[in-house]
């Protein structure tokens, strides 16, 4: 008998836990999901946030912070530095094409995400459709100040005209643009560029004729004297070898000498324009933040170019 | 110099530059292929750059020919280490810092232009 009433009561307390589980249950808004995975975004902590801004639109794909949350997925991607996907991400945007501040954002965005990548051309391209659609003056000028940026950034690469054309984009920006952005900072540090120290390749060749002597014009006096010492003892070394009656060796360590002497005249050019590359960069690095990575899955270099948009 | 010395001068020289030739253009060639396996190896790795003297003297050759390429492998046997580290940026291969000084470093200033034109 009491066993059958400990049962009872045993089926009463379930029932009754049950019921107030059901009184508890908890109805999750599109705006307590988007909080959340806002919140997540705010303390950087991307990775969770891609999963509760995907979440938000699968629950709630016609809330109108749906391009928004679509937006800060791009954001968090490249926040997470995978940059291929967030160029996807931004990429996705662009084509709905909706006219609203996250698309002329992810315009932007793309780029940099390219830029990040080490691929000025790509993220060139973004900006240069950008400007054929952008009607007002604020947007134009922003574009062209970072075309600008961009031109600045493979002027450290070398690439011939990149100064030129930096200039170009900058001389584009409108009066309240040259004030807002303080354009003038940036066309200093193009005079800036333009009047680094050089070096003459010619100068170096010619110098090398004197084995070392285009090394030392080119401020390398390590390799100078390495230079010097090695074409000294290798025309010596034939030059013996001649006298003492052994022209085979001779002819094989003149054809050694040959080697390290027109060696010697390359190096020195060479070392003249990797100098102008190599000042041109030290100042441009000042006010460029450029890192660089090897990797050793794809046995590739990357590099990568960070600036402030 | 009797004509005997002339003809094996001559002969040697012909014979280095057909054996540059033809071994150094080829993709896996003997020479860099048996140092790197069997000399370096024991030899041990020294070079301070990347990629190694070896590696940037198969890269010249098969890119440039013979010619240029043997001047190219001179050149930067004189260059390793030192002064390079003052114009170059620097990698991390296998924990170790390395000098980032590839081919197209070195042949920028003409190979780029004759590519364009």
């Amino acid at each position: 008998m009491n066993f059958r009433y400990s049962y009872i009561l045993i089926v009463i307390f379930i029932l009754s836990q049950n019921s107030f589980a059901m009184d508890q249950q908890l109805v999750i808004t599109s705006g307590m999901q988007y909080e959340y995975a806002l919140k997540l975004f705010n303390e950087k902590d991307y990775e969770t946030a891609i999963v509760e801004f995907k979440r938000f639109i699968h629950f709630f794909p016609d809330d109108e912070h749906k391009d928004l949350v679509e937006f800060n997925i791009g954001v968090c991607l490249f926040n997470l530095k995978k940059f291929h996907d967030a160029a996807r991400a931004f990429n996705e945007i662009i084509i709905n094409g909706k006219e609203n501040n996250m698309t002329k954002e992810a315009f932007f965005f793309q780029s940099k995400a390219f830029m990040s990548l080490g691929n000025t051309g790509y993220a060139q391209i973004v900006l240069q459709n950008y400007l054929k659609l952008a009607d007002d003056l604020e947007t134009k000028d922003r574009i062209y100040l970072n075309l600008a940026k961009i031109h600045l950034t493979e002027a450290r690469n070398g690439r011939p005209d990149s100064l030129n054309l930096a200039r170009e984009y900058l001389s584009k920006i409108s009066n309240s643009g040259v004030s807002k952005y303080n354009t003038d900072q940036y066309l200093d540090l193009i005079i800036k560029v333009e009047n680094a120290p050089k070096k003459n390749p010619t100068a170096a060749g010619f110098f090398a004729i004197i084995p070392g002597g285009g090394f030392l014009y080119c401020e390398r006096y390590h390799d100078a004297l390495v230079t010097f010492l090695l074409n000294a003892g290798l025309m010596y070394a034939a030059y013996e070898a001649y006298d003492h009656d052994n022209k085979a060796l001779a002819g094989v360590i003149g054809f050694v000498e040959v080697g390290f002497y027109t060696g010697n005249i390359y190096g020195s050019i060479s070392s003249a324009h990797k100098y102008n590359q190599a000042q041109k960069m030290k100042i441009l690095n000042q006010d460029f933040s450029i890192s660089s990575r090897f990797d050793m899955e794809k046995k590739g270099y990357e590099l990568s170019f960070n600036y402030e948009f | 110099m009797s004509l005997r010395n002339k003809t094996l001068s001559i002969f040697i020289i012909l014979f280095i530059l057909c054996a540059n030739a033809t071994l150094f253009a080829q993709d896996q060639n003997f020479l860099f292929t048996f140092y790197q396996k069997h000399i370096s190896v024991v030899d041990g790795n020294r070079c301070g750059m990347y990629p190694s003297c070896s590696r940037y003297a198969s890269q010249s050759f098969k890119k440039h020919g013979p010619v240029l390429g043997w001047i190219m492998a001179c050149d930067r046997l004189v260059r390793c280490g030192r002064d390079e580290a003052n114009v170059s940026m620097k990698v991390m291969v296998n924990h170790q810092e390395l000098i980032y000084d590839p081919v197209g470093a070195n042949d920028f200033w003409w190979f780029e232009k004759e590519k364009k034109e």
